[in-house]
């Protein structure tokens, strides 16, 4: 039989509820707003249920960039340059901002999705921290005290903290032990903290204060561990949630290109 | 009292409501440069407008396999019936069609953005934009028979479907005051058949824009313009319904509509900045746990009172 412009038709497959339903086989990223960079997900869909997830290597020209921006404190520390705790603090502040940035996004609230951007990037030109102050708590309570987020964020990609320690997850998602409501409020307090430490002197400890995805060590970075989790956390869930629970994970896959001994660069 | 008007205000009632929309645009735009951190100026009210040339010059975007009749059709039909919902809106003492069912023609071109958002996101045979088409269906399932009770608990109060009716009911007492539930949930179903704000659900940054993803030029420009007119429909829709029509000391009527219309759309405005959107997989149990017995029971009110 003739398909319309000769595309196959879409294969049948059992879903969640016993039924046959089609498949659809499409692959989220490289390239969609708000998704973390270079990050591929194929994914099998049934209506707009994930019923398969998996995390595609990325072609070469995608990790191409050097340098992992938001580790870079980290990164610097490990080669043996001194690196002050403030500035740490700075650039992790504004790494959580950039990543609620992009979860307000996703989440559909474009306005406060646009203040976390601003305050990130007077972060990133060294504002004080008493400048950012006042509105940095405006924010925090508009978003963290948000019960309608709360309420749409609820229930999905439950992590504990047994889970996240399991499967090597440190920082924010495994402190925050919980679902996406606890992961981006753990950003939240994690920043309030980090803001009121910008001007500290003393050298940044790299084995007690975590890069902004979590404890740095050479060979693992902490997004390696949060990709590793996701097909997991997205089997079940819909396309809607699957793309809250991505962004509240937030994997940096720069980082995967710093340490050679990342998943993507394994095989 | 309200009065069927002449031939031309068939041509001044879509020119009104796109005078409304684009306010509406503008007021946005607004809004959006002062939480950017831009300068705010007069040019910034018509930023969002510069991209109407540039959308009728668009070379159109080519897709495998496209159903190009039934995408068109969707297009089409979400500003052609924002448009025609405008005839038994009364501006003042006039109004383009005095219908004994105007609340009904009212509700009937809504519900036709159901079957014009569907179609334009099935048309483009992708995925995202097909996910986009059923969300609205989703969140159609949510809203529609709350707003449904929200208008007949107006149209129970005037116990008339004619608009007229419903203003003139209003004499002392808005409707607003009386039945302030119903108010609110319109004012929701007026976001949600403009697809905006909380509601902007089947358009969602996190499907790429689903129904208006794989739209371009023209096409885009009709569905956003489309969404900004029911907006503007709506908030006009909500005067005569709620807020007693034209009816205020001092000014004439028309005057007095266009106040409370501007006032209703610059409310809608901001609501919409101030909340994240609504996933239908969630609202949907709260639609029908919630609101819709509480709509229900506020249809009882008027019914009550008329019985009384």
């Amino acid at each position: 039989m003739d398909m319309p412009g000769g595309l196959p038709m879409a294969g049948q497959g059992q879903d969640r509820d016993g039924l046959t339903l089609d498949q659809l086989h499409i692959s989220l990223g490289p390239l969609l707003a708000d998704w973390p960079s270079g990050l591929i997900v194929r994914v099998t869909l049934q209506g707009d249920v994930v019923q398969q997830a998996e995390v595609a290597k990325p072609g070469r020209s995608a990790l191409a960039v050097s340098g992992a921006f938001w580790a870079e404190p980290w990164v610097r520390e490990a080669a043996g340059e001194r690196v002050s705790g403030g500035a740490a603090a700075r650039r992790r502040a504004a790494a959580h901002l950039d990543s609620l940035a992009r979860l307000l996004s996703v989440a559909g609230w474009p306005a406060e999705a646009t203040v976390a951007g601003r305050l990130r990037d007077d972060l990133l030109e060294g504002a004080p921290g008493a400048a950012v102050w006042p509105r940095l708590e405006r924010f925090a309570s508009r978003v963290g005290r948000s019960r309608t987020l709360a309420w749409l964020t609820r229930g999905i990609g439950g992590l504990s903290t047994q889970e996240a320690s399991d499967a090597g997850v440190s920082g924010p998602a495994a402190r925050a032990g919980g679902d996406v409501t606890d992961r981006y409020r753990q950003w939240l307090a994690d920043i309030r903290r980090d803001v009121q430490r910008l001007e500290e002197a003393s050298p940044l400890r790299p084995e007690v204060d975590d890069s902004p995805r979590g404890h740095w060590r050479d060979g693992a970075p902490p997004s390696d561990a949060l990709v590793r989790l996701l097909p997991g956390l997205l089997k079940g869930a819909e396309l809607a949630a699957a793309r809250l629970i991505v962004a509240s994970l937030d994997p940096d896959l720069d980082e995967l290109t710093v340490t050679p001994g990342g998943v993507m660069a394994r095989d | 009292m309200t009065e069927a008007g002449t031939w031309w205000t068939l041509l001044a009632a879509p020119v009104l409501l796109l005078a409304l929309a684009g306010l509406a645009v503008a007021g946005s735009a607004l809004l959006d440069a002062r939480d950017a951190g831009r300068p705010v100026r007069v040019a910034t009210l018509g930023r969002p407008f510069l991209g109407v040339p540039r959308a009728l010059l668009a070379q159109p975007r080519r897709l495998p396999a496209p159903d190009v009749l039934l995408w068109r059709a969707g297009v089409i039909t979400v500003p052609v019936a924002a448009i025609l919902s405008t005839l038994v809106i009364p501006f003042g003492g006039a109004v383009v069609a005095d219908l004994s069912v105007g609340v009904v023609w009212f509700n009937a071109m809504e519900v036709l953005t159901w079957a014009g958002l569907w179609l334009a996101g099935w048309g483009p045979n992708a995925a995202f934009s097909l996910v986009g088409g059923y969300r609205f269906l989703a969140q159609g399932l949510a809203y529609e028979l709350p707003l449904m009770f929200a208008l007949i608990s107006a149209a129970t109060g005037a116990q008339s479907l004619r608009v007229g009716d419903v203003v003139a009911a209003q004499h002392g007492l808005w409707f607003a005051v009386w039945m302030p539930f119903a108010f609110v949930v319109y004012l929701a179903g007026v976001l949600a058949f403009s697809f905006l704000g909380p509601f902007a659900y089947p358009a969602g940054r996190d499907i790429a824009d689903g129904v208006l993803g794989e739209t371009s030029g023209v096409d885009q420009l009709l569905l956003q313009a489309g969404r900004w007119l029911w907006l503007a429909s709506g908030a006009a829709m909500a005067v005569p319904l709620f807020l007693g029509g034209g009816a205020g000391p001092g000014l004439p009527g028309w005057a007095w509509q266009a106040v409370k219309t501007v006032l209703v759309l610059g409310l809608l405005v901001w609501v919409m900045r101030r909340l994240p959107v609504l996933r239908a997989d969630r609202y949907v149990e709260f639609a029908w746990v919630v609101l819709l017995p509480v709509a229900v029971l506020q249809t009882l009110v008027p019914a009550l009172a008329a019985l009384g």
